[in-house]
């Protein structure tokens, strides 16, 4: 449940049509807005446009709320606002994006609030969309053609979406500004762009923002130049009251995608430009391979990720829960655990192949969740114990299989029952470390962004005393080897081998698998316990050593 | 600038700048990972927490490492006696708030010793091996649990972790079992009465709490290296 309030005030130049009424895709902007936020259960829907084209737009089958300024315009975004229990979407009429966009935003029920936003490259002096400053995914300063922003690094979209925990915020924001909209110096135009660095590469890296570039060159490489060119000129209240929020302290999450479309159009050839880009892009991939997690091991990403997206989508055509997915991955490796305990040569080769596809199908359930949003708790439970019961079940029918084998046969490994009791140990106890680092992490609160008057122009008074640091101070053995291990996630290949070290679930399971195919379960518990207790010694090492220079706990 | 608005000046602005000292800490969930049984929590009580947890576990840990390598074979060898050492090094900490910088070593260490000793006397006293592998499984399903719950803020009832005797329970049974020279029938019953016991109660939990309303928790923020 979302309310969607889209505001449709922008004309195209120099006639007074509606920028929402352009002919898009046998109907108007506006018609295709509306839809797609209907069908993501966006269900109050309503456009805030001038009384001269209201009725058009009513033709076009919105329920319209007329207003005739700016002003008045931000008083019936707080009257909707002050009763809104639900989230809310703000968003301009005119805005031509994949479904995607408004997807993303609309089922990000965490954030307090939300934007649509592009990474861009510094920027010249007169932008033609409202600038903003990202730093690690929150927006630190946006612009209107009344505020400035100190080094921006983006651009605003025209969708803000504020969850129901913030709409009183929205609310007071909208009448502060609409106060200021009526008095006649209220609120001072400004140019939009300062800029403060003095080297602009290393002040991207210092935020934090290394990608910021990649991704502004991807993105002015990717879209027509038509689009975005023209200054958008009219009433812009989105961007007042995304300003407003952010100085507000209210937090603010940029969102955007490098490959999807989200782009107000003002005239014709602008709607245009804009349906081809997005008609370009395979949206259905753009949102499967953003179901596969960024962060997995080697032999996941290699291996499986691959194409296991593939079956996720599969799954998802077939109307299969996650949690089903989850069954049946257990389900395959009880097969493989059985084909371990034949004690069999041919047993063990086809056990190793089941494994493997037990493990895929465990990756598959959380990218069938990603993909289609299907997140619980209860989902978040099964797929996490079932991983470990799946691990230890064929623990089991490898031991089984190693003393049923015929002595002398080479599948035969002995009495192994206290070898695997020893790697499940192992293996819960290194994961008993992680969970209580996890625990006992110590995270410094964010920074409060400072509030600041929504009258001011500038925001100079968020500039760093100094330039930022990203080597820590001081010392010691400590804080190099943390400081070497920043820096050599860098390199490819010191990336990979941070990953593969400490064991993780894909290669364990790959170990497995192949030892047991090619030796015998003595072998594979060796294996494992060997690997482990190297993981572990570098686990636990790096971690001592981290949490010997953090700052001690404030005792509660 | 022509109009302030309320809701800061410049100069409150810059005073906040300064990096506060908040910090989150979850050291209730460290507790919770511990397992502590009614025996352990009431040393616990009357230390009021003013132990610290992880030296003496260290030494407990190191001392019955020494007692099993010393001997498990006779029905009273000195590592009968290594969870009563374990109870009073390490069950007087059960109160401390576990905030210290390494504290977080505490609950890997406990289950090491745990899972260790257990499965080490049952080796040793002739209880069929995949039955000690079955017991070890049910309590590393309850561990696992415990984690994986309060990871998504449902945190299991207490009565969970007093009926599951917590690990000062276990070891205590288990040692007096081997006194007495009926281990393979204890631990056969400890497996059927804690499996049936985590096993219940986690159906039972989960079919009462529903699948939850779908908010999106971000399990990354712990999944470390191992997952």
């Amino acid at each position: 449940m979302t309310l969607a309030l889209v505001v449709a005030t922008e004309t195209v130049a120099p006639e007074s049509s509606p920028t929402a009424g352009l002919a898009h895709r046998g109907g108007s902007v506006v018609g295709t807005l509306l839809q797609q936020l209907k069908s993501l259960d966006v269900t109050d829907r309503r456009v805030i446009a001038r009384p001269g084209v209201a009725a058009e737009l009513r033709d076009l089958g919105c329920e319209v709320i007329e207003s005739k300024g700016l002003a008045e315009d931000l008083r019936e975004i707080a009257r909707v606002a002050r009763d809104a229990r639900e989230p809310m979407l703000i968003v301009h009429g005119d805005v031509v994006a994949h479904r995607e966009v408004f997807a993303r935003l609309v089922h990000n029920s965490k954030a307090p609030a939300s934007a649509a936003a592009t990474r861009v490259r510094p920027m010249a002096d007169s932008p033609c969309r409202p600038v903003m400053r990202i730093s690690r995914g929150r927006i630190t300063s946006a612009g209107t053609g009344f505020h400035q922003v100190t080094d921006p690094n983006a651009l605003f979209r025209g969708v803000l979406r504020v969850s129901e925990l913030e709409t009183a915020a929205l609310a007071s924001v909208a009448e502060r500004f609409a106060d200021l909209a009526d008095m006649p110096d209220g609120l001072t135009e400004i140019s939009p762009v300062r800029v403060l660095w003095s080297t602009p590469d290393e002040s991207l890296e210092a935020a934090g923002d290394a990608e910021a570039d990649a991704d502004a060159e991807a993105e002015n490489a990717g879209l027509p130049p038509v689009l975005g060119s023209t200054p958008v000129t009219g009433d812009d209240a989105p961007a007042l009251l995304l300003t407003g929020l952010v100085r507000s302290g209210v937090k603010v999450t940029g969102r955007g995608s490098r490959e999807l479309v989200c782009e107000r159009v003002l005239d014709q050839a602008q709607a245009d430009a804009a349906q081809q880009a997005v008609d370009a892009v395979d949206e259905d991939r753009v949102r499967l391979d953003a179901a596969v997690k960024s962060n997995d091991g080697f032999f996941t990403t290699y291996a499986v990720s691959t194409y296991s997206r593939f079956i996720a989508r599969w799954c998802a055509k077939r109307k299969w829960t996650p949690n089903g997915v989850t069954a049946i991955s257990m389900g395959i490796s009880v097969v493989a655990a059985a084909w371990f305990a034949t004690g069999h040569r041919w047993g063990m080769l086809l056990g190793g192949v089941t494994l493997y596809f037990a493990f895929v199908f465990d990756c598959v359930d959380g990218q069938l969740a990603r993909y289609t949003r299907q997140f619980s708790t209860l989902g978040a439970w099964l797929d996490a114990t079932f991983d470990r019961a799946k691990e230890y079940t064929v623990f089991a029918g490898l031991a089984v299989g190693s003393t049923a084998a015929a002595a002398g046969s080479s599948v035969h490994g002995g009495d192994v029952w206290y070898l695997a009791v020893a790697a499940l140990t192992l293996q819960t106890c290194r994961h008993m470390v992680d969970f209580a680092f996890g625990a006992s992490k110590r995270r410094t609160a964010p920074e409060p962004i400072p509030v600041l008057p929504l009258a001011m122009p500038d925001d100079s008074v968020l500039d760093e005393p100094g330039p930022a640091k990203s080597r820590p101070k001081g010392g010691g053995l400590s804080h190099l080897a943390v400081w070497l291990s920043a820096r050599s996630e860098k390199v490819r290949v010191f990336h990979w081998f941070k990953k593969i070290i400490v064991l993780p679930i894909g290669e364990r399971f790959a170990l497995i698998a192949l030892t047991a195919m090619f030796f015998n379960a003595e072998v594979t518990f060796i294996a494992l316990l060997t690997w482990g207790s190297v993981a572990a010694s570098y686990t636990v090492g790096g971690r001592l050593l981290r949490s010997l220079i953090q700052p001690r706990a404030a005792r509660q | 600038m022509s109009t302030v608005l309320p809701g800061g000046m410049a100069e409150g602005a810059r005073e906040r700048r300064a990096p506060a000292a908040e910090f989150t800490f979850h050291g209730d969930r460290l507790l919770a990972y511990r397992d502590d049984g009614p025996v352990a929590r009431t040393l616990g009580r009357l230390s009021g927490g003013q132990l610290p947890p992880l030296l003496p576990l260290l030494v407990a840990a190191i001392v019955t490492g020494i007692l099993l390598i010393a001997g498990v074979n006779g029905q009273t060898s000195p590592a009968i006696f290594a969870p009563v050492l374990a109870l009073l090094l390490a069950g007087p900490a059960s109160t401390n708030p576990h905030s210290g910088r390494l504290d977080w070593l505490v609950p890997p260490i406990m289950r090491a010793i745990e899972y260790g000793y257990l499965a080490t006397l049952a080796f040793a006293h002739d209880v069929p091996k995949p039955l000690t592998y079955a017991f070890i499984g049910v309590l590393a399903y309850h561990h696992y649990d415990t984690v994986y719950r309060t990871r998504q803020r449902l945190w299991p009832a207490q009565w969970v972790f007093r009926a599951g005797l917590g690990w000062d329970g276990r070891l205590l049974i288990v040692a007096v079992a081997t006194l007495a020279g009926v281990l393979p029938v204890t631990i056969a019953a400890l497996t059927i009465y804690l499996g049936l016991l985590f096993g219940v109660e986690s159906v039972y939990t989960w079919t009462r709490t529903g699948t939850g309303s779908g908010i999106m928790i971000n399990l990354e923020e712990e999944e470390e290296a191992a997952s």
